[in-house]
C-alpha cells in the first residue's frame, strides 16, 4: 500500500460519545493510494549510541518493567471495545441487517502499523 | 462514495471518517482529528440517516455477492497469533518515566509448526534452543520495525546483520512448560530496496537501523500444542526514517520498544500483520497469497 503524506489521525474513535456510537455499524478499512514525494538520504551514520537501551542488560525484571511501560493502559484502549469489522463488506451487511448506517474509518496504508 | 466526500475533486488520499447507508449513499464525511469533530460528524450522519427514504437505505445489491479472499483467511487458528504494541521509550532509560504517546499496534502470525520452533527440541527442564534463522528473520524483519508514528518499512533478510532468539525450558510440569526467551537483533538498511516488487516499494532509499535486546517468558501446553501465555519484550535504539513513518530524517534517532503477547479475542483479533503479503518470502508458505 502506498499512502500519501497526510496528517495521521491522532484521535481515538472510542473517544466519541456513546449516543452516536450506538446508532452506527463500524467499518475499518485500509485505503491505498499513490505515494508522494519523499526525501532520500546519503547518510551512512547508523551507529547506536553507547547510552542506548540496547547497551543495557535486559533481565526478566527489567523486561517486566518495560512491558508495563509499553503496553497501553486500559483507558487508552476504550476504542477496542467498539465492535469494528475489519472488512467493509461485512460492515455493510451488518448495517443492513440492523437497519443502521455505517461508520467507515479509512486510514492510510494498513490499519496496523499506521495509527 | 468517497469521491463525493471531503476530498472530492482532488486526487490521492480518501483518508477520513465516513457515514454512509448500506446502499452506499454518503451521509457525512471528514478527516476529523479531534474527538469533538468526530462526534459532530457522526451526529450529522445520523441526522441525514433519519430523513433518508427507506428505499435509499437498503443494501447495495453488489454487497450481496461473495466475499473476496482476504488475508484474515490465513489466520493461524492452530498456531500462534500475537499482538504487538510498540512505543517510543524515554531517553533516560528509566521505565518508571511517564509514557510517551503515541503507541501503535501490529500482529504477528505463526503456524503450529512455527510455534513449536520457539521451544527447544527436547522439552526437559534446563533444555535450550534457538529459533531457526528463517523464522527469526520473519519475526525481526517484518515486525521489529519503527512504526510508532506511522507506516514503517520492513527489513530484507540481507539487512538482518545479527541476531537470535534463544529459549530455555524453566519447568516441565506434566507437559505444561514454562519457558524463558532472550536474544538480540541488529538490522541496517542503507542501500536500495531489496524486497522486490510489491506494495511497499519506497520512492527513495531510506537508510535506517534498529538494534534491540529481547527477553520474555511463555507457557506451553504439550497436550494441546498451544502457547497458553506469551510475552516477548524488545527494547533498544532506532535511527532513520521511512517514507511514511513520521520521522524527520536519517539522523532521527531514539529509544523504542515492543511487546508481543497473545491476541485477545475481539472483532479485530484476526486482522492480519501489516506485512503479511511478505510472509511467504520468509518461508511462511501456509499463508495464502491474494
Amino acid at each position: 500500500m502506498k499512502p500519501r503524506c497526510e496528517p495521521k489521525l491522532e484521535s481515538r474513535a472510542g473517544s466519541s460519545s456513546r449516543s452516536s456510537l450506538a446508532g452506527l455499524t463500524f467499518g475499518l478499512f485500509a485505503f491505498s493510494a499513490l505515494g508522494c514525494a519523499g526525501v532520500g538520504s546519503t547518510a551512512d551514520e547508523l551507529s547506536v549510541s553507547s547510552e542506548s537501551l540496547v547497551q543495557q542488560e535486559l533481565t526478566e525484571d527489567t523486561a517486566r518493567l518495560w512491558r508495563d511501560h509499553i503496553l497501553a493502559p486500559d483507558e487508552e484502549l476504550e476504542w477496542e471495545k467498539i465492535p469494528w469489522h475489519p472488512s467493509f463488506l461485512t460492515g455493510l451487511r451488518e448495517a443492513a441487517r440492523l437497519e443502521k448506517p455505517v461508520l467507515l474509518w479509512v486510514m492510510n496504508g494498513h490499519p496496523l502499523g499506521c495509527t | 462514495m468517497a469521491d463525493g466526500g471531503h476530498y472530492q475533486g482532488s486526487e490521492g488520499t480518501r483518508q477520513g471518517i465516513y457515514v454512509l447507508s448500506p446502499s452506499g449513499r454518503l451521509l457525512a464525511s471528514g478527516n476529523a482529528l479531534r474527538p469533538g469533530e468526530a462526534l459532530a460528524l457522526m451526529d450529522r450522519g445520523l441526522n441525514a440517516w433519519k430523513v433518508l427514504p427507506w428505499a435509499a437505505r437498503e443494501l447495495d445489491p453488489r454487497a450481496r455477492g461473495t466475499q473476496v479472499a482476504r488475508w484474515e483467511d490465513s489466520f493461524p487458528e492452530a498456531g500462534l497469533a500475537l499482538r504487538i504494541t510498540l512505543r517510543e521509550l524515554p531517553a533516560n532509560g528509566d521505565p518508571s518515566s511517564d509514557r510517551r504517546p503515541p503507541a501503535n499496534r501490529n500482529h504477528a502470525w505463526f503456524s503450529r509448526d512455527d510455534a513449536r520452533a520457539f521451544l527447544p527440541e527436547q522439552l526437559a527442564a534446563g533444555e535450550r534452543g534457538t529459533l531457526p534463522h528463517e523464522l527469526f528473520a520473519r519475526l525481526a524483519c517484518l515486525h521489529l520495525v519503527d512504526a510508532v508514528h506511522g507506516q514503517g518499512l520492513p527489513f530484507a533478510p540481507e539487512e538482518l546483520e545479527a541476531g537470535e532468539l534463544s529459549s530455555k525450558i524453566l519447568e516441565n510440569e506434566a507437559g505444561r512448560l514454562r519457558v524463558s526467551f532472550d536474544g538480540f537483533v541488529r538490522m541496517v538498511a542503507k542501500g536500495p530496496w531489496l524486497l522486490g516488487a510489491n506494495d511497499w516499494v519506497p520512492n527513495a532509499e531510506y537508510p535506517r537501523s534498529i538494534a534491540l535486546k529481547l527477553a520474555g517468558t511463555a507457557s506451553y501446553d504439550t497436550a494441546t500444542e498451544r502457547f497458553t501465555s506469551f510475552e516477548l519484550i524488545a527494547v533498544g535504539h532506532r535511527r532513520g526514517r521511512t517514507q511514511f513513518n513520521g520521522r524527520s530524517g536519517p539522523d532521527d534517532a531514539g529509544e523504542m520498544g515492543f511487546v508481543f503477547e497473545l491476541v485477545r479475542e475481539g472483532p479485530s483479533s484476526k486482522v492480519s500483520p501489516s506485512f503479511v503479503d511478505l510472509y511467504r518470502k520468509f518461508g511462511a508458505t501456509w499463508v495464502t497469497d491474494i
